[in-house]
């Protein structure tokens, strides 16, 4: 209604003030915006040029009046946000009369002697003489304010921006919610709009939009928020240079009042004000005494704890504002969680209320939140200081939504980029990713975000895309502003896919056979070559043996005899080139001895069945369910009750002794159950985030999960080989820590990983072939030399990373260097550090460049940070210096009559698969004794397994 | 497995013994029937060696070559009708007797193993029908190379883990030239972890046979016979046992030729099975398959039977067999039978115990197929058993199916029901924990005495038992004190002559109830069961065998003999007393003696042993009885034990003595008092004497705090309080002591009987109450003009508000 007051001064350019207050009852339908420009065009005096609304003259009372005269402020009355409060003025009067420059106020404010008391604005000085004129000759000229635009205070940062924006292209304008429902007398619904400009960058017009409703009797549209009033539908019309998107609105029920409900109003202002937090009264023992579940995930019991826990002394009905619960909250009495929310504010209102009604508890057919909704779905924004408002909507099992914005808990995951305030306020930082999350019920969300500084000079380079892998990761770049490093060299090339394909260095005839090749596809070749050997299904044995804990524990029921039947089964498969699903499933649905099938060694190496339950999510999907045990996930979508929901599947698997007492069977109970810890109640067996699939009874629950986990029904099955696999060729993987995928913590390149997952479930879950994929892709052919764009990269794979060796591969490669045999306990003399089946095998080596221990299934168990005992180790240990002499490699080269310079060569190949440079080779010949240089060549030697180069993998 | 070998080493050779002789190692493991084999003893304290003897007929030493004191050769002569499979020996000494060791009679010749042949390039040549001595070392695999030609059988199996050394588990393979796999064996129902297998040679040529530890481990003490050849090696009979007396038809399955079919005579001579070892061109197979004999008919199965209305139906009642075979995955057999009301039995269902793969699980129904119960494992064992006394006479089913529900023509089983019947053993408590071998044979010092202590174990039945030992070496006597019904251990004492011969016997025990009121007796016997192979985990017993003899032998005078003192007064229950030991020494025998009793009645305590030093021939046992020690006459041994000089213990045990439990003369209740600390007091103790006694007693009281003392009372049978005075000292610290209790000494025949009464007791100790203060009037005047107002106490609510304004908190 007060839009259409103003749209009507506009163009009732000769009626006076009076008219103007009565002006809303004449006019019913609102004049296009078209209609209202039209007039002030038309008056405009010769000489006189009327000013921009939007871009001059807004930003001024922007910046300098709408702080102390808006929405939130109303100074001597007066708020100059809207037209319409323009035109109504304060206390003393209409702030501006059109075309009267003398009885506008606002400009005899303004112009005053700059000593003078009654100056606007108070602070920062007058206005400079151009904002002045601009007023002037705005006022003057009519005072032209488009339709639905509501002013807000602004940072000059972002007039700035707004600014840079303006000559640029729009392509799309977007309105968050997409429909809105109104229903009961509370109910309101944020809007927010975002542009899209032709470079991606995305930004916040909501303010800067004319927005307006097509019936306006049903609903009020004030300070971006829609507030219902009649019963009714229309559409709420936003227009932004020249786009526009419309909003179906509906309300319902406008004039009924909802009775505040516990589990919907009450809980989620303990989880926004943050009273039932781990470090307050979520804790096990709960805050001073009075324990909330944490994060909420059992209401009946929290209203059970405030209302009769001790008596009543936590809440007085009688007078409901001096409940204990509330004066603690608003700080009104010593609280050691400090002051939460002030008296009158909607969360006090929300517990005084629901006190005033009786504390009472929901009944039971309550609607349930089903999901909530975080816009807009993603963010790029331009310049530190951009800001985005988002809105969150949550959908109720009985079909309502509701705008949950105030009530939502927001975290950013990189606040120095995108830093996001209480109420949902992203502001961009300096350049970077964030990943901008909203908490509400037991509901995790989140929408990426990126920040790139404003003029940057970039252009999107045409790279050749070796695969598809290319193509996604080159989008990314784009989005990030970056470009990838170039190729690297044949000798980095080489040296480094024999080292993540087989755990080896090239030989030196390999390498120097491969850098001699002029074939134009000897990369590829190359990759076919290796993938078909041993060495890289030995490595993925090992790296699984780590996944399923291969290692001996004799008094837990796993002997040796178990491990090494255990891996050699493991081995078996991979080497067979069984897909990863039928091995999965193999596992999970073992049954008979542990001698006999030893896939059935996966319930002996973990026999409580909530770890395996554990392990399984954490293995196969990458996820870590742990903190659902006790309480809803804090930062993933998953509850006590889907937890406890996947334990079912496990809680029917049967341990008894078989006949040698080392040996265990594994069968199916066909009966028991995994009580749930709030309600001691089994839970049905759910898929985790799927269905609960009909299982009769006595079967085998393991094979209705195993026949979900390892199908393409199972949505993280796939992603998650898929980024080991991609963890494995680029030293982490798309999702970091690879087996921590929750909403917290998303991909860095989602449409990668969906691909390489898809393609892998297309490839019958053959893992070699994705492997080809990956390591075809230039991206994995990047040289590790930045650019100026890329240097900061760290996640999105613009060039390929330094990665220390691991502690197996480092330590059969120095064997291979230096020509010396392991011995390890069950191996033969000669194998290899991967070959080692049981986890308990003992060594020094290993242990110390953080080998994995197996204990648990956590991908942090290998340690690949470098550290100094390890450093240490190589220069001073027995490792290096040791195995030089014995090897003999530098007297058998001397004995059969290579040249020192010769040797030199040679031992650069055989380290660093590249020939010395010249500088190199004569500051060594240099300083080598020539009569007799064995000594002088091993310290060379020496030198070479201990530098950098050597142990990273580049 | 170094870890393994090492603890049953240190098992072997740590624990205390007697001077008895050790037996390391004897090689080779054993010899074939009908030849005569020189082995090589390697031990300790083998030097007087007298003989070695065996348990079972059809071989004995008859030489013994040459002895180095810690190595002896030996000539062992096997007769052509010895046993096929182990033989236990001891060896014995003019000291003592060694631990039972095992040797393996085989049907075929014997050839050493010899390296290099750990590639498959460098196998080792061998004929077929061949046992080959072996030894695995640590990742060291084993080849051998035969011919064979078309059609014909190769064979193999190989004692490993049942030659009683370390946990040997092996594995075996038989390849052929281009190495692929025709037939492997890890683990085997016949053999447990002993492997075999067999095949049919495809065509005429070269076979390899691999042979190694399951997991590659191994070191000189894993021994290995490893037969190859064309044997027969069925795995299963069928029907798993038989009527006694009869003879039956079986068929042997799982040989590669296809079923072998044989009628068999079950002997009727007591045995519960009948070691078969089919023999086919007068080939024997090394392993028997063991047949079970029943005194019982057996029912065999009729399919289709997988549903309780389909059972196989029999009139007969039991006790009866029920033979058949889960042939396929799913397959389930039912059986229908009669029983009689009130009628007591084991149902026990036989797989794995005859080589058969099946995990049975046995479910038994009423007629109408209501489930009474089922049974999947028992006795630690895949097999099931189920105890039943049957509610009414009629008909009953049972129900057997594999565990996970897989099925084979190799799932043979057989049900025995067997009527409970009353049992007793007897067997000698393991001297240290996981050995079941130390003092578990019995050597007599001539002129002295040996003891022991029998375990009895008693199951459906109580009642009082004899002892008759049945072929005691000569000139041993046994002295085995009566055995009334609620003992559960006793001591036995065995005597030798001056002049008794230095020789050994495997001695029989009858363990006998007479029920005089019945007329009937119950017998039962000695039984030794010895862990011949401990593993992980927890030293787990892998492999072991039961006897019921017990070697026992005189052996050489040792220099002390150990006498008890009669006591001279009862003990009474809830009191002690001092048994007086005497060890009565050699002239040039100095060393100190170990004397530990050798078991106690039930309700007497005491410490497990008590040493006398070299210079002191007296020591004093202390006993304790506790409140419900039966009274009666109750005999009581020691044993000493003093180290010889060539290492071990020389042992001789005591004379017996008659220990006499009576009723206490008196109880006591001491009562609570407080005393304040730095002054006197008493402690008031209310007597209830029982038993009229004369003279004084002594009453003593026990558990006071420091700084708190009393005297000594006497007082006598007419008193009704001893009242014991009580001093503190300032610096007795102020608290409640529990658990005073007292001592009180019955004169009794110039002596005192010793009773701890008053358990339980309580004193406390106060603190002086504080100084008054220099009283002031005017808080007095104060108190008194202004009467205190009660408040009404502020709630929390209040309390935070007030702290909010600034006000106390």
């Amino acid at each position: 209604m007060k839009i259409l007051n103003l749209f009507l001064f506009c163009i009732s350019t000769f009626l006076g003030k009076n008219l103007l207050s009565e002006a809303p009852a004449q006019i019913s339908n609102a004049p296009t915006l078209k209609s209202t420009n039209q007039p002030a065009k038309e008056i405009k005096k010769p000489g006189l040029i009327a000013p921009s609304f939007h871009f001059e003259v807004r930003s001024i009372l922007e910046t300098s009046c709408v702080s102390c005269h808006g929405s939130s402020s109303q100074k001597g009355g007066l708020r100059l946000d809207t037209l319409a409060h323009t035109m109504k003025g304060g206390d003393s009067g209409p702030a501006i009369v059109p075309r009267n420059i003398k009885d506008s106020i606002l400009l005899e404010r303004i112009h005053l002697p700059e000593d003078d008391d009654e100056i606007m604005p108070p602070k920062e000085g007058p206005l400079s003489a151009q904002q002045k004129d601009i007023l002037n000759r705005w006022i003057e000229s009519g005072a032209n304010w488009p339709k639905g635009v509501q002013l807000k205070e602004v940072s000059d940062r972002s007039i700035v921006l707004r600014n840079k924006a303006k000559n640029k292209k729009i392509v799309s304008l977007n309105a968050y919610p997409t429909s809105i429902e109104l229903k009961t007398q509370e109910d309101f619904n944020s809007v927010v709009l975002i542009a899209t400009y032709s470079d991606d960058v995305t930004r916040d017009v909501t303010y800067e939009s004319s927005i307006w409703l097509k019936n306006p009797e049903i609903a009020e549209f004030s300070d971006r928020i829609l507030y219902p009033i009649k019963a009714g539908e229309s559409k709420l019309v936003a227009e932004y240079r020249g786009k526009k998107v419309e909003i179906p609105v509906r309300v319902k029920d406008p004039t009924t009042p909802r009775p505040v409900s516990f589990k919907l109003d009450v809980m989620p202002v303990f989880m926004k004000a943050g009273c039932n937090t781990g470090s307050c009264h979520g804790s096990a023992r709960g805050q001073d005494r009075f324990m909330l579940s944490l994060f909420g995930y059992d209401p009946e019991g929290d209203h059970f704890r405030i209302t009769r826990e001790q008596g009543t002394r936590r809440i007085n009905l009688a007078i409901p504002e001096e409940s204990m619960l509330v004066e603690k909250a608003i700080g009104a009495v010593p609280h050691s969680g400090g002051k939460l929310f002030s008296k009158n504010s909607d969360h006090w209102k929300t517990l005084v209320d629901w006190l005033k009604d009786g504390a009472k508890e929901d009944n039971d057919d309550i609607a349930k939140p089903t999901k909530i909704v975080l816009s807009p779905p993603s963010l790029l924004l331009e310049g530190n200081g951009a800001t985005q408002q988002m809105n969150v909507l949550a959908h109720y099992s009985d079909g309502t939504t509701r705008d949950i914005t105030p009530l939502t808990v927001f975290q950013s995951s990189n606040d120095v980029s995108a830093a996001i305030d209480e109420s949902g306020l992203v502001t961009a930082g300096s350049r970077g990713e964030a990943f901008v999350m909203a908490r509400f019920n037991i509901f995790t969300v989140g929408i990426p975000a990126v920040v790139i500084p404003e003029d940057l000079k970039y252009q999107r380079q045409k790279l050749p895309e070796n695969n598809y892998v290319d193509k996604l990761v080159h989008d990314k770049l784009h989005k990030l502003r970056m470009s990838p490093s170039e190729l690297c060299s044949d000798e980095v090339f080489v040296r480094r896919l024999y080292l993540d394909i087989t755990g080896l260095l090239p030989t030196v005839e390999e390498s120097s056979s491969f850098i001699a090749d002029t074939n134009k596809n000897k990369r590829s070749n190359l990759i076919d070559q290796l993938l078909e050997k041993k060495e890289f299904t030995e490595l993925w044995v090992m790296k699984f043996a780590e996944l399923l804990q291969i290692q001996t524990d004799d008094n837990q029921g796993m002997s040796y005899k178990a491990t090494l039947l255990y891996f050699n089964w493991l081995k078996d498969r991979i080497a067979n080139n069984v897909p990863m699903d039928k091995i999965v499933k193999e596992l999970l649905t073992s049954k008979g001895g542990t001698f006999t099938n030893p896939a059935t060694n996966y319930y002996q190496v973990e026999r409580d069945n909530l770890k395996i339950t554990e392990n399984v999510a954490q293995v196969f999907m990458g996820m870590r369910l742990q903190c659902a045990q006790c309480h809803n996930h804090p930062f993933d979508r998953w509850t006590q009750d889907e937890y406890y929901s996947f334990a079912s599947f496990f809680s029917q698997v049967g341990r008894k002794g078989a006949a040698d007492p080392r040996e265990n069977i594994i069968y199916n109970r066909k009966s028991g159950e995994i009580n749930h810890p709030v309600h001691k109640k089994p839970m049905p067996p759910k898929f985790l985030g799927g269905d609960s699939p009909e299982i009769p009874r006595g079967a085998d629950r393991r094979e209705v999960l195993a026949d979900w986990l390892a199908s393409p029904q199972n949505p993280f099955f796939a992603r998650n080989l898929a980024n080991l696999v991609w963890a494995h060729f680029f030293g982490q993987g798309i999702i970091e820590p690879v087996d921590d995928v929750s909403v917290s913590n998303p991909p860095s390149n989602p449409e990668l990983l969906d691909q390489l997952s898809e393609k892998f479930t297309s490839y019958n879950y053959d893992f070699k072939k994705l492997v080809r994929d990956v390591c075809n892709s230039r991206t994995y052919q990047l040289s590790t030399k930045t650019n100026a764009s890329n240097e900061s990269d760290t996640r999105n794979f613009a060039r390929s990373n330094l990665r220390r060796l691991r502690a197996e591969i480092m330590l059969d490669v120095i064997s291979q260097t230096t020509e010396t045999k392991n011995k390890f306990q069950g191996l033969p003399l000669g194998a290899k550090a991967i070959q080692i089946a049981d986890g308990r095998v003992n060594n020094y080596f290993l242990t110390t460049f953080g080998r994995a221990t197996r204990e648990t299934v956590c991908s942090c168990e290998v340690v690949m940070e470098p550290s100094l005992s390890q450093a240490l180790h190589l220069l001073n240990g027995d490792t290096t210096n040791k195995r030089i002499k014995q090897g003999k490699v530098i007297a058998n080269d001397l004995k059969n009559g290579k040249k020192p310079d010769e040797i030199i060569d040679d031992l650069y190949l055989r380290c660093y698969s590249r020939s010395p440079r010249d500088s190199e080779k004569a500051n060594l010949l240099a300083s080598l004794d020539m009569n007799n240089p064995q000594e002088g060549l091993e310290d060379i030697f020496w030198a070479l397994l201990n530098s950098k180069e050597f142990i990273f993998n580049h | 497995m170094k870890f393994l070998s090492i603890a049953f080493f240190f098992l072997l050779f740590i624990s205390l013994k007697a001077t008895e002789p050790v037996i390391n190692s004897l090689l080779p493991r054993g010899g074939q029937i009908g030849s005569t084999q020189e082995v090589e003893i390697i031990g300790q304290r083998l030097a007087d060696t007298e003989e070695i003897f065996f348990y079972s007929p059809g071989i004995a030493c008859n030489e013994i070559t040459e002895n180095k004191g810690k190595k002896l050769t030996a000539q062992f002569t096997i007769d052509k009708d010895a046993k096929i499979g182990q033989h236990e020996l001891r060896l014995r000494t003019k000291k003592g007797i060694s631990k039972l060791f095992t040797f393996w009679v085989g049907p075929f010749p014997n050839a050493d193993e010899k390296e290099p042949n750990s590639s498959f390039e460098d196998a080792q040549f061998v004929t077929q029908n061949l046992t080959i001595n072996g030894v695995s070392e640590n990742e060291d695999v084993d080849y051998f190379e035969i011919n064979a030609t078309k059609g014909q059988r190769i064979s193999v199996e190989v004692e490993a883990i049942r030659l009683s050394g370390p946990l040997f588990d092996p594995y075996v393979a038989i390849l052929d030239e281009n190495r692929f796999e025709l037939a492997t064996s890890d683990d085997s129902e016949l053999l447990l972890q002993d492997s075999t297998t067999s095949v049919i040679a495809p065509k005429s040529g070269r076979y390899f046979i691999e042979m190694r530890e399951s997991s590659y481990r191994g070191n000189k003490s894993f021994c290995y016979r490893l037969h190859i050849g064309s044997f027969p090696r069925p795995l299963v009979a069928f029907p798993a046992g038989a009527e006694a007396g009869k003879t039956t038809e079986f068929t042997f399955l799982g040989d590669p030729s296809g079923p072998i079919k044989k009628s068999i005579f079950i002997p009727n001579d007591g045995r519960n099975i009948l070691p078969y070892h089919h023999s086919e061109n007068s080939l024997q197979s090394p392993s028997p398959n063991n047949i079970r004999i029943s005194k019982f008919p057996s029912i065999m199965e009729v399919e289709p039977n997988n549903y309780i209305k389909q059972a196989t139906k029999t009139d007969l009642s039991i006790p009866l067999s029920f033979n058949g075979i889960i042939e396929k995955d799913g397959d389930i057999d039912c059986f229908r039978f009669q029983a009689k009301k009130g009628e007591k039995y084991y149902i026990k269902a036989h797989a794995r115990s005859v080589a058969s793969p099946l995990d049975p699980v046995l479910n038994l129904y009423n007629a109408d197929g209501k489930s009474i119960r089922g049974n999947d494992d028992a006795n630690n064992g895949p097999d099931s058993l189920i105890t039943q006394t049957f509610p009414k006479t009629g008909e009953y089913v049972l129900r057997i199916t594999d565990h996970l529900g897989r099925g084979s023509p190799l799932h043979v089983y057989r049900i025995e029901t067997e009527k409970i019947e009353p049992e007793i053993t007897a067997s000698i408590p393991m001297f240290s924990n996981r050995d079941s071998q130390s003092r578990q044979m019995i050597p007599v010092p001539r002129g002295n005495s040996a003891g022991t202590s029998f375990t009895i174990t008693k199951k459906n039945f109580q009642g009082d038992l004899e002892f008759l030992a049945k072929n005691l070496p000569q000139g041993v006597s046994i002295t085995v004190p009566k055995t009334p019904s609620n003992f559960t251990s006793i001591p036995v004492l065995f005597s030798a002559n001056k002049d008794a011969p230095l020789k050994q016997s495997l001695t029989k025990f009858d363990i006998v109830h007479r029920n005089t009121d019945k007329n009937t007796t119950i017998t039962g016997n000695y039984k030794h069961r010895i862990d011949l192979v401990y593993g992980p985990p927890n030293n787990r017993t892998y492999y072991e065998s039961e006897f019921n003899v017990l070697p026992i032998a005189v052996v050489e005078p040792v220099p002390y003999l150990v006498k008890i003192h009669n006591p001279a007064t009862p003990i009474v229950r809830g009191g002690s007393m001092n048994l007086k030991i005497e060890v009565i020494r050699d002239n040039n025998f100095t060393k100190d003696v170990i004397v530990k009793i050798l078991t106690r009645p039930p309700g007497i305590g005491a410490k497990s042993n008590i040493k006398i030093p070299g210079n002191k021939t007296i020591g004093y046992y202390p006993l304790t009885a506790n409140g419900g020690t039966p009274y009666g006459e109750w005999d009581i041994g020691v044993q000493g034990e003093a180290p010889a000089k060539e290492g071990g213990n020389m042992l001789a045990a005591s004379n017996f003595i008659k220990l006499k439990v009576e009723e206490p003369y008196l109880s006591m209740k001491i009562n609570m008092s407080a005393i304040e600390r730095g002054k006197n007091g008493e402690i008031i103790c209310d007597l209830d004497i029982n038993r009229p006694f004369n003279g004084l007693a002594k009453a003593e009281l026990k558990g006071l705090p420091p700084f708190v003392i009393t005297d000594q009372i006497e007082f006598d049978t007419n008193a009704s309080q001893v009242i014991f005075p009580i001093r503190t000292e300032e610096k007795a610290r102020a608290g409640l002591t529990k658990n005073l209790f007292c001592f009180a000494r019955i004169p009794f025949a110039d002596n005192l009987i010793t009773h701890t009464v008053g358990q339980g007791g309580q004193v406390r100790i106060d603190n002086p109450p504080p100084k008054p203060k220099e009283v002031s009037q005017k808080p007095n005047v104060v108190a008194s003009k202004k009467p205190v107002k009660k408040e009404k106490p502020i709630s929390r609510l209040e309390q935070l508000r007030l702290a909010a304004k600034g006000g106390a908190n």
